[in-house]
Formats: structure tokens, sequence, C-alpha cells
């Protein structure tokens, strides 16, 4: 099969482009990491108050961080995952941005 | 420290001894300091060199330097100004109960706490604690020749003081919050 190289360039520039796309609509995550510090009330208050999360959710996943070291608490796009990983810093709680299949 | 009467939504009125007010208030200014140092530091070496900072301005990202430098480069201004806002905030609550620059020698001191300002009570006092239990666990070698193990001592009481008073806080203005205090 012979290809000339515009089509070549074509290929390539879909190529990209579906990557770009990819890496747009990737799945990201705000992690809460367990420190010895914060107490447990805080930091469910701060999941309520933050996050407008229910009571349950909140106290869910404060347990959560407590007992598995870490907790996924939102899940969307990496800029706003970037948002909240700040805000959750603001709070003086430990938080890391992650890619969702990492 | 007690919490003489709160209004949920609107305010929380908290009593002080002068001697916990000024322990309060020194406190928060020596985080205060330690914060806005912060401002100048651009080195991420320099940032990890002081694990209180190192602690108040945590890596945004977990096992990707290039991210994480970037991401504090971004957010750092605004982080470190959010702090000392708070900061100022609890502070100037102090000055207004006539407690802040000096403490009165007696009388309780009568600190009212606007609803909107909880959170910045809330936040200064964790980054309050977080600093020290970063000093308390901080290589002796590393602190300042100044401190000795009575002022290590001393820290810890006043970062166990200040949880209670947090956790006081966040019953006052979320009575729901008992349920999350550790029994």
């Amino acid at each position: 099969m012979v290809t000339t190289a515009e089509e070549t360039q074509t290929g390539l520039d879909e190529l990209t482009e579906l990557d770009a796309r990819a890496r747009l609509s990737a799945v990201w995550t705000t992690v809460v990491w367990d420190d010895p510090v914060n107490l447990m009330s805080y930091v469910a208050y701060v999941f309520r108050s933050y996050f407008g999360m229910s009571r349950d959710k909140a106290e869910q996943l404060m347990l959560q961080v407590h007992n598995n070291g870490r907790a996924v608490v939102a899940t969307g796009g990496r800029e706003e995952m970037e948002r909240h990983v700040a805000a959750m810093h603001g709070y003086g709680l430990l938080a890391t941005v992650q890619r969702a299949d990492a | 420290m007690r919490v003489r009467s709160a209004v949920p939504g609107e305010s929380v009125v908290v009593e002080f001894e002068p001697i916990e007010a000024a322990i309060f208030t020194d406190t928060l200014g020596l985080v205060g300091s330690l914060i806005d140092s912060a401002r100048h530091i651009d080195h991420l070496p320099e940032l990890i060199g002081d694990p209180a900072l190192a602690r108040l301005l945590p890596a945004g990202y977990d096992g990707d330097d290039d991210a994480a430098d970037e991401f504090r480069r971004f957010t750092r201004d605004e982080l470190i100004e959010g702090k000392l806002e708070d900061s100022f905030q609890v502070l100037s609550a102090f000055e207004r109960a006539g407690a802040w620059p000096t403490v009165p020698e007696d009388g309780m001191v009568l600190v009212r706490i606007e609803d909107a300002r909880v959170q910045s009570w809330l936040r200064a006092i964790t980054d309050a604690r977080l600093t020290l239990d970063a000093r308390i666990r901080q290589d002796r070698t590393t602190l300042a020749a100044s401190l000795d193990d009575d002022d290590i001592e001393h820290y810890r009481n006043v970062m166990e003081w200040l949880g209670f008073v947090q956790e006081s806080l966040l019953v006052a203005v979320d009575p729901a919050s008992a349920d999350d205090l550790i029994r």
C-alpha cells in the first residue's frame, strides 16, 4: 500500500487531535490523604462545607481517608481538580490531583 | 477557653483567659510570619528545607515533580494570601475585643466571631496546629538554637489545646459535628 505524504500528514493530524481530545477529556481526581494532625470532625466539616456533601457522604469519605490513608473526593476535568486541591490546601488538608486511571 | 453563646448562622462568642488569649494570638502571629516568609521562596528544595512550610504549602501532585512545581507556581501566592487573611481575621477579632496586640492583665477576653469568619478561625487554627506538629517532629538539630525541650513540650500542649478550641468552635457552629468527635 502506497500512501502519499499528504495522506500521512492528515492521519497524523487526526491522531494528534484524538490525543489532544483524550487529554482534555481525561478523567482526573482529587485525592485527600490522611495526616496525623487534622481532626476527624474538621475533615468531615471541610467536605460538607466546601463540596456541599451530605453529612453521611462526608463522614463516609472522612473515614475512608482515616482508615485507608486516602480517598477520592471529586472526579472531573484537570483544571477543576486543581482548583479543588488548592482549596483543600487552603483548609490545611493534604490533597493531590491524580489521573483517574493512574 | 469556652463558648459563651452560639447562634448558628449568626455568631459565636468565645471566652478566653488572658493567658489563653496571649498564647493563641502569639502562636498565630508566629505562624503568620512563617507563612509570610514563604512569599520569597521560589524553589522547592528551600521550601522542603522547612518541614512546617512544606506542610503548609504542600505538593499538588504526587510523584510528578514537574506538575507539582507548575501547580505550586500557579497556586502559591493565592494560598499564602488566603492563609494570611485568615490569620488577620482572627487577630482582628481579638483586637476588637481589646486583646490584641496587647492582652489585658486580668478579666476574661470575650471574642465575637461572626458566622462568615468562622472558617477563617478553623483554617488559621489548622495552620497553627500543622506548624506546631512539624516543629515537634522536627530533628532537634535543625530547630532554632533558642528552642529547648520545654519549648517543644509547650508546643505539644498548645497543639492539643488548639484542637480542643477548634472542636469547640465546630460544635458551636454545627452542633451535629459532635457526632464526628472521637469518643
